[in-house]
């Protein structure tokens, strides 16, 4: 049984690996830069204006922030491609090389065309700045922009005549250009080139920070992510705590009584309306419970649904009990009813089809009574598929509360997470999802330990043979 | 299940007639909604010519037709047409009624000329029609859901069914092949990547891309001598569903919708997809297991019938009958998870009307019951015969 555990762990952990993997590229994929974003020394207006001016001020900052590194720990590029082009990280300068480089298949020549760029534009902005000067830094500022040769050769074409005092620095420039344009990549040189970047890497920073516990920094305010996390997360615990607490309250009794005694009228009913409130979506009741709970112009005003962090501020929840509890109520309820009536409706069926096994049958005969039978003897029996729905938990009260939580403005772990993906936090989004992965997968790791440490069978079976 | 339970969990009558009444009319609003809410006309007369633009206008937008100029200005109101005939509801789910601006309650008196111009359920806080919107809101729902479900009934059939089919010792191949596919299959990632990038600008790549995909094709008829290796087919693809399972749907979306520069249907049909195959994979996998070696599958292999026909018409027709559950019970959690991205604003275009959307306006006007009431009735009634057919299945099985 430990050697299928112990595969099993590690398949898991692979599986998270990857993960990872695959959101550390969807985060460098996400729009925005997350130095134009962050750099405090970083002027965007100039960036905007004249790329070429703004270079080494990025650079110095993407450096800081280790961006100047490879991404990964291979990579795979086309023959022709350069093993450093990592270190081209301001956006203008990568997007121009790496598409001149696709189209003409030519590094040195590329680098040489970016070089006499860039040493062109420095010589025209040391010059005091009169009309000449002006048109050229404009006219090379919009040269880095352009998104193919032959449209850069036609801006040169079209300016080339009013280099003036510049005709020097400027024939450099259009002497490249020429020569791009004559050369293509071969057909070999199309194919694959794997090569070793080395262990310290992005990736590697990011994800051991990661495991660490160091998340990284918002774009948004600066601020850590691990922080705001912490912040946000006992919102998030208290309201699906009590959530799951009432569910389970409500469930237990429920089912049990459904199992029992449902084959009635009464209990037609009871079950109609438990996949009724299963199928009520949340945000829907929330609205409504909302409308009718706390709009003065209907007359009531019972729950105050605003001013969270005030009532944080006011003291614990011992400093007023009652408002904390009118404030909670609404989101626990949204948040509890369904998950109240699918473990109602599923422990139903459980305990029913426990109570059809031979076994209780010959412990009636045996005489026991109906408490102890129920209790003794059909629940632990009934409870066993019940395991597997706590690690469920996890992952469907975190989806559960983004909605609940933007919709009465708790500002919980979900809240925080779609303010985030809507202002294109990346860091903030990208960390709490794999951790949520990380949550979700161990949950189920721990569920499947649990159920085979409470069934003797399922430990059986795992150990005979791995199941399906 | 357990057939005990069976008196107790028959539906009535009623409800079978009523789920399937309504069934009929959510499909025929998804499909003839546009030409029920429509700020078009059905037919009008302009300039002493004729036009029918609800029937037109898609002519128009692909450029196989024209009308004249002033169609194309947006506000069919302000038109001069001689002769209209109007649908049932003259308004567009995105038209903004500049009369009755801001959130108007059903009960209202309204500043409209006419009855027909009415907004029966009232206006959004754009000036919206709701009745309009919540028509639309019935094609988002219904589009997203099975579209998104057949995707991914098809993939999760596909690969849960291969994995069951051959399980981790069926699957037989010369060593030597298996590599050669392997190599194969990451040089066609290759190539595909490159040709986008590239996008058709290289001439070698498109070749190569071409070449390669005629050589995969050779490779896989050519006959491989040496050992044979079982490939662990189910092993592989329950570590993929495991990965995926590993992230919730929601945060599943969220984290790749940043992938697309604009956000669209398809996006979300294909994000929908990608999540919802694993539950549809799990149970194939798990019945074609459970199939391939009864008895009437094994007359049927003796017999000779091949592996692609055995699989799909003598082993999937059985599964089907489980299959549709989870298909029941997907496609309710696919309609949920629309909703919730409209309601949260996430994805689709701000533009686009559906019952979130709607219903997310009540967040910042709780006093507009009628944006809550209309669309939710609309989304849980969905949800509800969703899972109430899923339960039927059920237990019918």
């Amino acid at each position: 049984m430990s050697g299928f555990l112990l595969k099993k762990i590690l398949s898991l952990l692979l599986a998270l690996w990857v993960i990872s993997i695959l959101l550390f590229f969807l985060q460098r994929a996400a729009p925005g830069d997350a130095v134009l974003r962050l750099g405090r020394a970083f002027s965007g207006e100039m960036y905007h204006v004249h790329p070429l001016a703004a270079e080494a001020i990025y650079r110095a900052e993407a450096q800081r922030r280790g961006l100047n590194l490879p991404a990964f720990y291979i990579s795979v590029q086309p023959a022709f491609f350069p093993d450093t082009l990592y270190r081209i990280q301001y956006p203008e300068a990568l997007a121009l090389q790496r598409a001149l480089l696709l189209e003409t298949g030519d590094w040195s020549k590329v680098q040489a065309f970016y070089g006499a760029l860039t040493r062109c534009y420095s010589f025209v902005a040391e010059d005091p700045s009169d009309r000449e000067s002006i048109f050229w830094q404009q006219r090379l500022s919009e040269l880095v922009r352009v998104e193919t040769l032959a449209e850069a050769r036609i801006l040169w074409k079209t300016s080339v005549h009013r280099l003036g005092r510049y005709r020097h620095q400027g024939q450099a420039i259009g002497n490249l250009l020429d020569q791009l344009a004559v050369s293509r990549p071969g057909v070999m040189s199309w194919l694959p080139t794997l090569r070793w970047q080395g262990w310290d890497n992005q990736y590697h920073r990011w994800f051991r920070q990661w495991l660490r516990g160091d998340l990284g920094v918002s774009l948004r305010d600066g601020r850590k992510v691990g922080e705001k996390l912490g912040e946000a997360l006992p919102w998030t615990l208290w309201i699906n705590g009590a959530a799951i607490l009432l569910a389970y309250l409500f469930a237990f009794p429920m089912g049990i009584f459904l199992a029992l005694k449902g084959r009635g009228r009464l209990g037609q009913l009871l079950r109609n309306t438990l996949l009724v409130l299963y199928a009520l979506p949340s945000f829907w009741v929330g609205s409504m419970l909302l409308l009718l709970a706390t709009s003065p112009e209907l007359g009531y005003d019972f729950f105050r649904v605003s001013g969270w962090l005030a009532l944080k501020q006011g003291g614990g929840f011992w400093a007023d009990p009652f408002a904390w509890m009118a404030q909670l109520s609404l989101p626990v309820i949204c948040m509890a009813y369904g998950l109240a009536a699918f473990l109602a409706h599923y422990l139903q069926h459980s305990f029913s089809a426990v109570l059809q096994e031979p076994f209780v049958a010959f412990a009636r005969t045996r005489g026991i009574s109906g408490f102890r039978l129920y209790f003794g003897h059909v629940l632990p029996n009934a409870l066993l598929p019940q395991v597997v729905f706590v690690a469920e938990l996890v992952p469907t009260l975190f989806s559960g509360s983004v909605i609940i939580e933007y919709l009465f403005n708790v500002p919980g772990m979900g809240r925080l997470l779609l303010d985030s993906l809507v202002s294109q936090d990346w860091p903030t989004v990208y960390s709490f999802v794999l951790l949520i992965a990380f949550l979700t997968a161990f949950g189920l790791l721990f569920s499947d330990m649990l159920l085979q440490w409470t069934d003797p069978r399922i430990r059986i079976a795992a150990s005979q043979s791995p199941p399906s | 299940m357990d057939r005990s339970q069976d008196s107790h969990c028959r539906f009535p009558i009623t409800t079978i007639v009523s789920i399937r009444i309504g069934w009929g009319l959510a499909i025929f609003l998804a499909i003839a909604g546009d030409w029920i809410a429509n700020e078009k006309p059905l037919y009008c007369l302009y300039e002493e010519k004729h036009y029918f633009p609800i029937l037109e206008a898609p002519l128009v937008e692909m450029g196989l037709k024209t009308w004249p100029a002033a169609f194309n200005r947006g506000n069919w109101r302000e038109i001069p047409l001689q002769d209209a005939v109007q649908t049932l509801i003259p308004y567009s789910p995105g038209t903004i009624d500049r009369r009755n601006l801001g959130l108007r309650s059903p009960m209202q008196t309204w500043t409209s000329q006419s009855t027909r111009e009415r907004h029966w359920l009232g206006t959004d806080r754009l000036g919206r029609d709701v009745l309009a919107g919540w028509i639309r809101g019935f094609r988002m729902a219904l589009g997203i859901g099975v579209l998104s479900m057949l995707l991914a009934a098809g993939v999760g059939i596909f690969f849960g069914g291969f994995a069951g089919f051959y399980s981790n010792d069926r699957l037989r191949l010369s060593a030597l092949k298996a590599l050669v596919l392997a190599i194969w299959l990451a040089g066609a990632c290759w190539w595909g990547w490159a040709a986008l990038v590239t996008r058709g600008s290289s001439g070698p790549v498109f070749t190569w891309l071409l070449s390669w995909m005629v050589a995969g094709l050779l490779w896989w008829w050519i006959p491989f001598p040496g050992r044979r290796i079982a490939i662990p087919a189910d092993s592989l693809l329950t570590w993929v569903i495991q990965a995926v399972d590993a992230i919730p749907a929601l945060f599943f979306v969220f984290a790749f919708l940043p992938l697309f520069e604009k956000p669209g249907f398809a996006h979300v049909i294909l994000l929908i997809a990608l999540i919802r195959w694993t539950g549809i994979a799990r149970l194939a996998r798990a019945e074609f297991f459970r199939i391939r070696d009864l008895e009437y599958i094994q007359a049927a292999r003796l017999l000779g019938v091949g592996p692609w026909r055995l699989a799909w018409s003598h082993i999937l027709p059985n599964a089907m009958g489980s299959l549709w559950i989870t298909l029941a019970y997907g496609m309710a959690a696919s309609v949920l998870l629309e909703a919730y991205l409209g309601f949260l604003g996430v994805g689709l275009p701000s533009e686009t009307v559906s019952w979130g959307s709607q219903m997310q306006q009540v967040r910042d006007s709780p006093s507009a019951w009628w944006l809550a009431v209309f669309p939710g009735l609309a989304l849980f009634w969905m949800l509800y015969s969703l899972r109430k057919a899923g339960e039927k299945w059920q237990f019918n099985t």
